[in-house]
Parts: structure tokens; C-alpha cells; sequence
């Protein structure tokens, strides 16, 4: 067993027995080698069910926002970003928190390891294997560099702020490559337009993307279901995709760092984590601002600036 | 292929008049275009229909009229969401979509030769006010007929413009009471379950049937069991959100049973047997 | 009509003969997903396949408009929908795909009400199931009452090599079989007995395991611990509602303005919470717990209930598909021990009856 892993388990073990936390929400292993599933770990014996690896590719984040106890987050460090925003949102409350970072070598996206190898169901024994994930299907070995076939964002991954987390197990670590772009340089926004308009004819409005987002919890309240103000029609239709996907992009501008939960919620595996990427350097840009770096600072799109009205106008 | 008529799509209705019940409660009297579809609409008193403003939607209202009364349909609507709000704007000689009847309605036939205590709070008199009518028309058939009302406010009682006929129908009690007075209210003030207690209705061969906001119902059925009424006695009506109104859609599952087609009239015995999400 | 023998060579022959029928549908391999899409000269079929997608669609349409209304100076106008709707062949649904519309046919085809628009498709559709010769690991069939080499839908078609064994089970079988005239020998005595043979070993080949019955689950509906803990990764997405070929919960609304415009019936799903949320503001299913705990009764006791079939034909989509890898078999194989523990022997779980 890796070294991370005995730590892990140790540290969640120590905090439900000293009763530190009710509960610690980490990952684990499910029926597929290739996915990881999130775990909840309540007493200290549970805590043996923990893993850790480039398979843990769930924002555990997302389930913060059910528990008014005490509860200790395994996180990736990038995924603190999402706690952030959601501390700067008042969603959560920081002392109600232990927050533990993991070091992270990046980590598969399932999605790509589906469309690399046919079918993760026939993946047998996918294991971590230095920077390879090895598997074998149909007696065939399979290698394929991590690299390849880790999330977008985790080639682009930069250092984190240590002090934010109360536990840190394992040292910063992570891949450097030059991602393969998936669009062309020059797109511009006709280019867009067509790719969004191929890729919702796809779309079936079921909002699982939404439900599965971390940043995404107005629920009930959801603007795209309104009843009185119809911002998205009922009719099937890529304009009438667009225009939700495209209202979700704004609400969850600033506040997305790309997990890519929308993406593998998605039954028809649309790409909606580029609409978010997309979106997201733009924020950058325009306001200098870099998701879940302050928890006091909400994100731009939901202030105003006199400034920033000065600046459009200049 | 045998034709099958898509019993998703509503027909045309007229509405004939509009009687203001409480300032967000009105009662539409409505008849159906179409001879044959009216001649087919044939309904028991606790069946309710879908009613549609095209373009808005639809929603699941009660029928407040009596089969006994064929000339028109009566739906007594509370304005609560985007349709009915929409309801609310329509005046005499506007047009109304309909579909129904649905559900399981009130078994009338079998309670013949029994005496009837109706418990009702706001709203929820609506769906009883078509079986009390009904038993009125046959009114040999039923014994007597005890009716006990609340709702919050007087200004908040509806079918006021009726209580006389009620009250001078060959053995018929009605008691009123409200849960806070207004100027000029000369009668009760007090909640429902506590004016049951005092009109003690007796259980013997009798049948009670109560409809009205959920936490009133509650009090009212644990009431009656402690008053004797056996849980057969004991008739209530669910409310949930519906569509389809045929047991498909999905949202008024509650247990193995579809509020809109097997229910929504249970009595307390099949109640208490439905596990699920009330 | 006698069973058939088909030379592998003859299937794409067959496939071009079908057309004349109507639309022909089969599994098609796309850039991310796999589904059933028209076969034409572009689109090839791909029989090895279990598709992401099912075909639950193509019978039970995702947006189905009911009516068209306009509102004018005589009055208002309502017409039902009456797009034509041609005749189709879905071909090579895997036999749990094709019993899923026998479950849909008791949600939708009810003597109580019947939905219009799926009794048309319903009707006009012939199913060409191919039994499952190489079932997967979330495959699930057999333990609700199923077999990767189950005989469901209007033909039935088995490989067995280099040929297919071919079965009408219905006069619309019978017609489509009969369009491919001359391609087909009729089978021997000792095709049969193969295939009776390969009937049994593809049953085997999906693993069984005891599931609970509706006793069970009525028992454990008000432990609120173990259904809690059920749902605690479950994000209530609902994307096993939508790739599930039996879910088939719906929504109506309109589109359109006072004075025209449409009504469509579109599914819905039971995970979300808006689902029951009444307009007076009563909702009861706000928790997500109480949501998935609702989906499973549904499935696993309710529809049992209420037609006397299992609500699930274990195709395994919602436990490969699922963002959080929730795996329905574990809550089978959870809910029939915390039965067990309080009822009786494990041993005895497979054979007894569901409705007990």
C-alpha cells in the first residue's frame, strides 16, 4: 500500500477517535478499479475503507454543504477552491471544518480513459503505475501515460497555499505537461458557436450537470426552471441548450475550478468543462481574479465595481 | 389500430359564471362545448379534473358541483401558483381547457341509511361541499348531516351565499367557527378540532369525512379515533403535487398507490397502511 | 413459424431488406456515447456494443408535443399532435433493453389510461433483440428475473459463430423475418439443441445474487439510518433516471404565448427536488435520501406491487454511467442481509416468492 495511504488512514482514524469530527468524507474503492467512489467514514474502523490514488477524481466538496456537524474533507488541493467559494458564499462555516489536503499527482478523468480504452466495465486491474495508469482488457495489457488522460486542469496544476489546510499529508508533486489543446487557437466566437450549437444537439435538459455541480446549489430556486420568468423554453433544441448551459456558465463564473463533476454527470458526455474553462479565464482576465485564492473576497460576478463599469467603457 | 383517444389532451369549456368566494378563493361554474364529451363526463363527488390555461399549464382542481346537478361543472379555486393565477382572471363567457374526471372519489352508493359528519377547514371544503349536495338531492337516502367549518378568518369562508339552504335542509347541523375574528363576526372563534370535540359527533353509523390543511386533518383524525369512530369510519382526502392525473407521471406516488388515481380518497385503514413520504 | 439459421455473411443483406419496413435502428458506436441511431449507408452498426444510450427514446420520446392550441377570434382551438409517425425496427436490443418496454408497457399502457403517443410507437415499433453473448460486469439481468439470453421483443436472434439462429415470437416478427426471404434455412435439431445449450451458459454467465423482496423492503422503509447512509454520495443528479430504459416519470408544459403554442410531455426525473414540489409550497421529498429511497422502492417493490414485474431489468447503466460510482447491486445486496439479519436465512432469499 502507498505510504499516502497509511497517513490518510491514520489521520482520519485519529480525528474520529478523538472525536475531533462525527464523520470524514474521503474516497474509496468501488467496482471499478478505474473509479473511486466517495466514502463517509463514521466510526474509526471505517477509516481502513480510505484510498487514495489518481482514480479519486470526485470534488468532494460538493457534500459539504449537508452536514451542519463537524466533518473532516479529504481534498485535492485545487479542489479547496470550491470550499473556498463556498466559505465565501456563507454556505459553510470554517470551524466547522478540518480540512485535510492531499498531495496530488493529477487524476484521471474518466471520461478520457473511456474514450482512450472502449469500456472502463472491461478495464481489469487498472492500477497506478508511476506517471502510467496499467490495466488490462481482454487479456490485452494496456499503458497508457497519465498524462494523457488526467483532467485538463491537472497538467496546468500550480502550487497551493499550505496554510489553508489544517492537515497536509504527502508533498507537493504534480505533472507539468503541455495539455494537447482541444481547440484550435484561433477560435473565435463564431468557431464556438458552432462547436456549443454540435455539441447541444446532444443535450436532453436533464440537469444532471447542474445537480452534480458543487457551485451549483440554488436547487428549487434555479433560474433555468423558473415557472414566472421563462429564461429557457421547454422545447428540445440546441439553442435552448445554449442558452441554459450558457446561464449556468455566468452563475458559476468565478466560482467553477473545472472538477469536471458537470462533465461526468453528463449521460451524453458533453464537454461542458471547456464552456467552463472557457468562461473562467475569462473572469480571470477581466478581474484579476483566481478561484478559491481568498475565502473573505466573493467572486467578481457577484459585486460591482464602479471601476469595472469605468474600464468596459474605456 | 383501434382508436385511442389521448387522454392528455383537454377539451374546450366555457366558463358561465364566477362567484367571489374570499379574496383569493373564487368558485367557476363551467360547462364543457362538445354535447358528447359533457354527456361522457359522468363523475362521482370527490373526483377532480385538470384544468388548463393553454401556454401556462395545468393544475389539479377538485369539483366542487354535485353529479346530480348536470348543467354545469363547479370548481372552487384558491389563487396559489402561476395557473391559478391565471384562472382568476377569467370572466364569464371566457374560455377554459379541461380533462378528468380522475380519481376514485367518495364511495356515496355504500354509506346509504348512515349519518354524516363532514370536518372542513378553508379550502377543503370544496371536494365535501359536493357530496353534502349530493346527499341533499337524495336526501332520503342519507341520515342526518352534521357539517363542521373553520377557516382563518371569516373573510375566509367560502360558499357563505349557501349556509342557508344548508341550514333549513331537513337534518342538518352546521357549525362555524375561525381561527381569528374580525370586526362584526358575531360567531366562533377557535379552531376546528376543538369545535369537533364540542359537537361530539357520535360514531354510530355514522360516517366522518375530513379535508382541509394537513396539520388540521391530523388533529381531526386522531379526534375522531378518540371520539370511537372505527379507522373505516374515518374518510380524508391526500393532497400532492399532480400531473398526469392518471398514474403515470410520477410525482403523487406515495407508496404503491397513485394519490391521483387510486386515491385521493383513502379512509384512515388504508392510511395507516401506506408507507411512504407524506 | 419455424426458427431460422442466418449466414453472418447475410445480416447486412437482411439489414437492407428490413428498410422496407420502416426505420431501422440499431447500436451505433458516436465520438463519446453509444446509442441506437437510423442505419444508413453513413452509419454503420456495431452488434458488439452495449450502448450507453438506451433505446427507451425511440419508443417513449424524450419531448413529445401532446397538442397545438391557438386562441382567435372564434374561441380557442386545441389539435392533438398528429405527427405521422412511420414504422420501425430496432435492431439488436439487448434483451434487457427489450423488456424494459414490457415495464414500460405496465406504467404506460394501463387499463386505467394509456399514453397515447408511446401506444402509437409502441405499436408501429418491432423489436429484433439479440441475446447477449458477452454480458458485462455490472451486468445484473438474472437477478431480476431476467437472462442475458432472454426471449423478449418480436424476434429473436442468438450468434452463434458464423451464423445466427433466428426466432419470430409475434405476427410482426414473423413480417420482418419474412422480408428476408431466401437468406434464411430453417434450423436443424441440432441447431436447437445448441442454442438451448447456450441459453442455459449465458444465464450462468451473469452472476445472481439474493435480492430483496417487497416484504423485505416495507420492513426496512422507515430505517431512516440505512437509507441515509445509502444516499450519502448519492448527488441526486438524476443521470441514472435518464439512462435508465424503465424510468419514466414526466413533466407537462407548455411553450408558447396567449395565443398559440404547444404542450409537450417531457420525462422528468423522480431525483430532483421540484419533482413534488406542490404550488402551495409542499414538497415531501426535500431530502435527497428521501428521493433515492423513493427510486428504489419504486423500482423494487412498488411497481411489483402494482404489476407484478420488477421495475429494473439490470442493464447496469446507472451503476457504469454514475458520476459518484453509487452501484445499485450494493443496495440490493445491503437491504436483503438487514433483512436477512431479522428474518431468517440468506440461503433461502433466491426462491422465494417477490411479493412475499
Amino acid at each position: 500500500m502507498e505510504k499516502l495511504e497509511v497517513k490518510l488512514r491514520e489521520k482520519a482514524a485519529e480525528l474520529l477517535e478523538k472525536g475531533e469530527v462525527s464523520m470524514v468524507i474521503g474516497w474509496g474503492e468501488s467496482w471499478s478499479p478505474a473509479k473511486a467512489t466517495p466514502v463517509f467514514a463514521r466510526g474509526k474502523d471505517a477509516a481502513s475503507k480510505l484510498v487514495f490514488n489518481s482514480f479519486c477524481f470526485n470534488n468532494l466538496a460538493v457534500y459539504l454543504p449537508r452536514f451542519a456537524e463537524r466533518v473532516a474533507i479529504f481534498t485535492k488541493p485545487c479542489e479547496a477552491g470550491s470550499i473556498v467559494s463556498l466559505l465565501a458564499e456563507g454556505k459553510l462555516s470554517r470551524d466547522n471544518l478540518h480540512i485535510i489536503g492531499v498531495a496530488c499527482r493529477g487524476v484521471v478523468d474518466p471520461i478520457k480513459l473511456k474514450t482512450r480504452t472502449g469500456n472502463l466495465e472491461e478495464l481489469a486491474g487498472a492500477r497506478v503505475e508511476g506517471d502510467f495508469i496499467a490495466a488490462k482488457k481482454n487479456e490485452e495489457e494496456i499503458r497508457l501515460p497519465l498524462t494523457e488522460v488526467v483532467l485538463e486542469k491537472c497538467l496546468n496544476c500550480s502550487d497551493y497555499d499550505e496554510n489553508f489546510f489544517d492537515t497536509v499529508i504527502g508533498k507537493a508533486n504534480h505533472l507539468q505537461a503541455t495539455p494537447t489543446p482541444r481547440v484550435p487557437e484561433d477560435a473565435d466566437a463564431a468557431w464556438w458557436r458552432k462547436f456549443w450549437m454540435k455539441e447541444f444537439e446532444r443535450c436532453t435538459r436533464c440537469y444532471a450537470c447542474r445537480e452534480a455541480c458543487p457551485a451549483c446549489y440554488c436547487r428549487d430556486s434555479c433560474s433555468a426552471q423558473s415557472h414566472r420568468e421563462k429564461w429557457t423554453g421547454t422545447k428540445q433544441g440546441p439553442e435552448e441548450a445554449l442558452m441554459f448551459h450558457a446561464l449556468r456558465a455566468m452563475h458559476v463564473a468565478g466560482r467553477c475550478i473545472e472538477c469536471g463533476a458537470c462533465e461526468r454527470a453528463c449521460p451524453m458526455s458533453i464537454p461542458l468543462t471547456l464552456l467552463h474553462s472557457q468562461v473562467g479565464k475569462a473572469v480571470e482576465k477581466l478581474f484579476s481574479f483566481r478561484v478559491g485564492e481568498r475565502a473573505d473576497a466573493p467572486p467578481p460576478l457577484q459585486t460591482f465595481k464602479r471601476e469595472e463599469l469605468e474600464r468596459d467603457a474605456s | 389500430m383501434a382508436a385511442i383517444t389521448d387522454m392528455l389532451v383537454p377539451v374546450n369549456a366555457t366558463v358561465t359564471d364566477v362567484i367571489g368566494e374570499t379574496p383569493d378563493v373564487k368558485t367557476f361554474k363551467i360547462k364543457i362545448d362538445d354535447g358528447n364529451y359533457r354527456e361522457s363526463f359522468a363523475y362521482r363527488p370527490g373526483q377532480f379534473a385538470e384544468l388548463s390555461i393553454l401556454g401556462i399549464g395545468e393544475s389539479t382542481i377538485s369539483i366542487t358541483s354535485t353529479p346530480t346537478r348536470p348543467d354545469y361543472l363547479e370548481f372552487s379555486i384558491k389563487r396559489i401558483g402561476l395557473v391559478t393565477e391565471a384562472i382568476h382572471t377569467l370572466v364569464s363567457c371566457n374560455k377554459i381547457a379541461l380533462r378528468g374526471p380522475y380519481g376514485n372519489g367518495f364511495p356515496v352508493e355504500d354509506w346509504k341509511g348512515k349519518d354524516l359528519v363532514f370536518v372542513a377547514g378553508g379550502i377543503g371544503l370544496a371536494p365535501l361541499r359536493s357530496v353534502i349536495n349530493y346527499m341533499l338531492d337524495n336526501r332520503d337516502d342519507y341520515g342526518r348531516i352534521q357539517l363542521i367549518y373553520g377557516a382563518r378568518s371569516p373573510q375566509d369562508l367560502v360558499f357563505r351565499w349557501e349556509y342557508d339552504t344548508w341550514r333549513q335542509a331537513k337534518d342538518f347541523d352546521l357549525e362555524i367557527t375561525v381561527d381569528g375574528a374580525s370586526e362584526g363576526w358575531m360567531g366562533r372563534v377557535g379552531f376546528v378540532p376543538a369545535l369537533l370535540k364540542e359537537a361530539a359527533p357520535s360514531p354510530e353509523n355514522a360516517i366522518a369525512l375530513t379535508c382541509g390543511p394537513p396539520v388540521m386533518i391530523k388533529f381531526v383524525l386522531q379526534d375522531l379515533v378518540s371520539m370511537g369512530f372505527k379507522s373505516d369510519q374515518i374518510i380524508t382526502t391526500l393532497e400532492s403535487k399532480m400531473q398526469c392525473g392518471v398514474g403515470q407521471c410520477g410525482r403523487c406516488n406515495i407508496g404503491p398507490k397513485y394519490i391521483c388515481k387510486d386515491g385521493p380518497v383513502f379512509t384512515l385503514t388504508e392510511l395507516n397502511k401506506i408507507k411512504g413520504d407524506f | 413459424m419455424q426458427a431460422k439459421i442466418l449466414k453472418t455473411e447475410n445480416l447486412q443483406a437482411w439489414l437492407d431488406k428490413l428498410a422496407s419496413y420502416g426505420e431501422v435502428y440499431a447500436p451505433v458506436k458516436g465520438k463519446d456515447t453509444s446509442s441506437f441511431e437510423r442505419v444508413n449507408a453513413g452509419v454503420m452498426p456495431d452488434f458488439s456494443i452495449r450502448t450507453d444510450v438506451p433505446p427507451k427514446g425511440l419508443i417513449f420520446r424524450q419531448a413529445e408535443k401532446i397538442l397545438a392550441y391557438t386562441v382567435g377570434e372564434d374561441g380557442l382551438e386545441i389539435k392533438r399532435a398528429g405527427e405521422e409517425i412511420s414504422n420501425r425496427i430496432i435492431f439488436g436490443i439487448r434483451p434487457c433493453d427489450s423488456r424494459a418496454f414490457d415495464i414500460l408497457d405496465a406504467a404506460l399502457l394501463n387499463p386505467y389510461a394509456s399514453e397515447y403517443s408511446y401506444s402509437v410507437m409502441r405499436e408501429r415499433t418491432v423489436l429484433i433483440t439479440l441475446a447477449c453473448n458477452e454480458p458485462g460486469q455490472t451486468c445484473f439481468c438474472t437477478t431480476v428475473d431476467g437472462s442475458p439470453a432472454g426471449k423478449v421483443g418480436n424476434v429473436w436472434i442468438i450468434d452463434l459463430g458464423d451464423r445466427y439462429y433466428v426466432e419470430a415470437l409475434s405476427p410482426s416478427g414473423e413480417q420482418v423475418v419474412m422480408l428476408g426471404e431466401g437468406l434464411f434455412m430453417d434450423a436443424t435439431e441440432d441447431d436447437k439443441l445448441l442454442v438451448q445449450h447456450k441459453e442455459r451458459e449465458l444465464f450462468k454467465a451473469v452472476s445472481r445474487f439474493p435480492a430483496p423482496t417487497v416484504g423485505d423492503l416495507n420492513r426496512i422503509f422507515d430505517d431512516e439510518d440505512f437509507w441515509k447512509r445509502l444516499a450519502d454520495k448519492c448527488l441526486s443528479c438524476g443521470m441514472c433516471t435518464f439512462l435508465c430504459p424503465t424510468c419514466h416519470c414526466y413533466e407537462i408544459k407548455d411553450e408558447g404565448n396567449p395565443k398559440s403554442g404547444d404542450r409537450y410531455r417531457i420525462w422528468d426525473s423522480c431525483m430532483f427536488s421540484n419533482f413534488t414540489l406542490a404550488a402551495g409550497g409542499h414538497n415531501p421529498r426535500v431530502e435527497h435520501w428521501k428521493r433515492l429511497r423513493q427510486r428504489m422502492m419504486h423500482k423494487f417493490s412498488y411497481f411489483i406491487e402494482n404489476s407484478g414485474v420488477i421495475g429494473c431489468v439490470g442493464c447496469g447503466r446507472c451503476i457504469r454511467s454514475c458520476p459518484v460510482a453509487f452501484d445499485v447491486r450494493e443496495f440490493l445486496r445491503d437491504a436483503a442481509l438487514v433483512c436477512t439479519a431479522t428474518v431468517g436465512s440468506i440461503d433461502g432469499l433466491l426462491d422465494r416468492d417477490r411479493t412475499a
